[in-house]
């Protein structure tokens, strides 16, 4: 390979991976399944991306026995009676054989999903924030079928 | 005004008109005046006003689209952040011709902004920052780009976004402190191998990093803290990748022919490398790392001496003289007054920097 086809090549490459990673994006939200989760609240500031909403999910208390940071873990969903929230109460570090389930990590004694911040501008960040606090805040997250969770917005009830 | 190259230029051309040189001659004369240290200097000058002009306008864009985001469409996000990248890979190609210093910079901004975008698509899905993976990513791109574009800017970036993955790494395993010990072991690392294969800009950022990051070491809490830390399974793995990179370039940095002090400096990365281990499983104490900061300080100015590199010998002048006034005033404020402490301290800085800066002059204007 020349040097200016491997500069096109590190060109193109460099144009693709960003594409990927939204395509890989927009395919869980496109075809994953759509699930609401409860959402507590918590509040630091990213200095990468200015201004977002910490989060945290009551599913992520289930931490296995075992385990370290680092370890991924499963948890399978069900829905809570009748409505359309989803939860979860248990953890494993094996992939479940079906069902839906949502793939975290073992950080700081909780499973942490990838979807613990939401970006807002300041005015939304300070609505979410007292929405937050009374607990009337849940989370649409798409999930693909390896368990990869996307946040795609938070509703408010 | 015409420059001193330029008019020498001049000249040669109508000496070579008037038939006093031949027309060989004045092309040999010319040339003889195109590479001086002055030439060499104005485009290390342009070079940098060139990067900083780069830097500027990245931060400008980013600035400006993260400032608009908002109202940005998702996929017009990502199509801004896609046409920028290529736009300044093509530009700096374009323009690589005929300004290559602006060229160049333009080719870095490129590989800024794609450091940028792996940032920036994470935040339009809400994605928590696992920043680790982002700036391995970007190091990849960065170190591809050296190589093809024979860049020590883009292989400067690469050292400086593989640092940033072993910070991010190790904070993320919880094992922030093991960074008192991986970060200076990388820089030995980086010196190492830029030394070995000649790649200035990695030999500086190496030595300055070892330099900036032993001197913590030097004072008791800390020694004493990584010695106590209890650092998990990604800490441990991560140090022992790091020193063992440190030490195989050593090796190859030892084995190297036609640099007289190359046994010696190999020697000094893996004196460093050992004393860093050794700092992890046991309290080696002030005094210790203090002797090998100085050592090590000392080792720089022989070897800049030697090797006739004016900016290592200054590095460990100021390495020397940062050490002689912390632990000045270490020792003069628990004896006396602080006012006076910070008076006759004040007064031994500045007599050491006068004997300090006078000795580099000496060492730096040397003949030969």
């Amino acid at each position: 390979m020349t040097r200016r086809t491997a500069f096109w090549v590190l060109v193109a490459l460099q144009a693709l991976v960003p594409v990927a990673m939204a395509g890989l994006r927009e395919a869980d939200v496109a075809f994953g399944q759509h699930v609401l989760l409860r959402v507590e609240p918590v509040d630091p500031r990213d200095p990468f991306r200015g201004q977002y909403v910490a989060l945290r999910y009551s599913i992520g208390a289930y931490v296995p026995s075992g385990t370290t940071t680092g370890t991924r873990v499963y948890v399978p969903l069900h829905r809570e009676g009748d409505g359309d929230v989803w939860t979860g109460t248990v953890a494993t570090t094996s992939r479940p054989d079906g069902g839906t389930y949502i793939r975290g990590q073992v950080r700081g004694g909780r499973i942490e999903f990838g979807i613990e911040q939401y970006y807002a501008d300041e005015d939304e960040a300070r609505e979410l924030g007292t929405a937050l606090a009374e607990r009337r805040v849940y989370a649409d997250v798409a999930i693909g079928s390896t368990g990869r969770a996307t946040l795609t917005r938070l509703v408010v009830r | 005004m015409a420059s001193f190259e330029q008019r020498i230029a001049a000249e040669a051309e109508s000496w070579a008109d008037e038939g006093l040189v031949s027309r060989e001659q004045a092309d040999a004369i010319r040339a003889r005046y195109v590479d001086t240290e002055r030439v060499r200097r104005r485009d290390r000058f342009v070079q940098t006003l060139a990067f900083v002009g780069a830097i500027g306008i990245g931060l400008g864009v980013i600035l400006f689209v993260a400032a608009n985001w908002d109202a940005i469409p998702r996929f017009a996000r990502l199509a801004v952040l896609v046409a920028g990248i290529v736009a300044f890979y093509v530009g700096g190609d374009r323009l690589s011709r005929s300004r290559p210093r602006v060229g160049h910079a333009l080719l870095l901004l490129g590989c800024l902004l794609f450091g940028a975008s792996l940032f920036l698509v994470g935040q339009m899905f809400n994605v928590s920052p696992h920043q680790s993976l982002a700036f391995l990513l970007w190091t990849a791109a960065a170190a591809a780009g050296a190589v093809v574009l024979r860049s020590e800017p883009f292989a400067a970036l690469a050292a400086i976004t593989f640092a940033g993955w072993i910070v991010y790494e190790l904070a993320d395993a919880e094992a922030g402190e093991a960074l008192v010990v991986a970060l200076p072991v990388y820089g030995v690392a980086l010196y190492a191998g830029g030394t070995r294969f000649g790649l200035e800009v990695l030999r500086r950022l190496g030595a300055a990093t070892v330099f900036a990051l032993l001197f913590p070491l030097t004072f008791g809490d800390v020694g004493d803290e990584v010695a106590d830390a209890a650092t998990g399974g990604t800490a441990v793995a991560a140090i022992v990748a790091l020193a063992a990179a440190a030490v195989a370039l050593a090796a190859a940095l030892a084995l190297m022919r036609g640099r007289a002090t190359a046994p010696w400096e190999a020697g000094a990365c893996v004196a460093v490398v050992a004393l860093l281990g050794v700092a992890t499983a046991v309290d080696v104490g002030p005094l210790v790392a203090n002797v090998a900061l100085v050592a090590l300080a000392l080792g720089a100015v022989a070897v800049g001496y030697a090797a006739g590199e004016s900016w290592l010998a200054g590095l460990g002048i100021v390495a020397l003289a940062v050490e002689a006034a912390v632990r000045f005033f270490d020792f003069f404020e628990r004896i006396m007054p602080r006012s006076i402490a910070f008076l006759v301290g004040g007064v031994f800085v500045l007599a050491l920097a006068w004997a300090l800066e006078r000795n580099r002059d000496r060492l730096v204007r040397r003949p030969g």
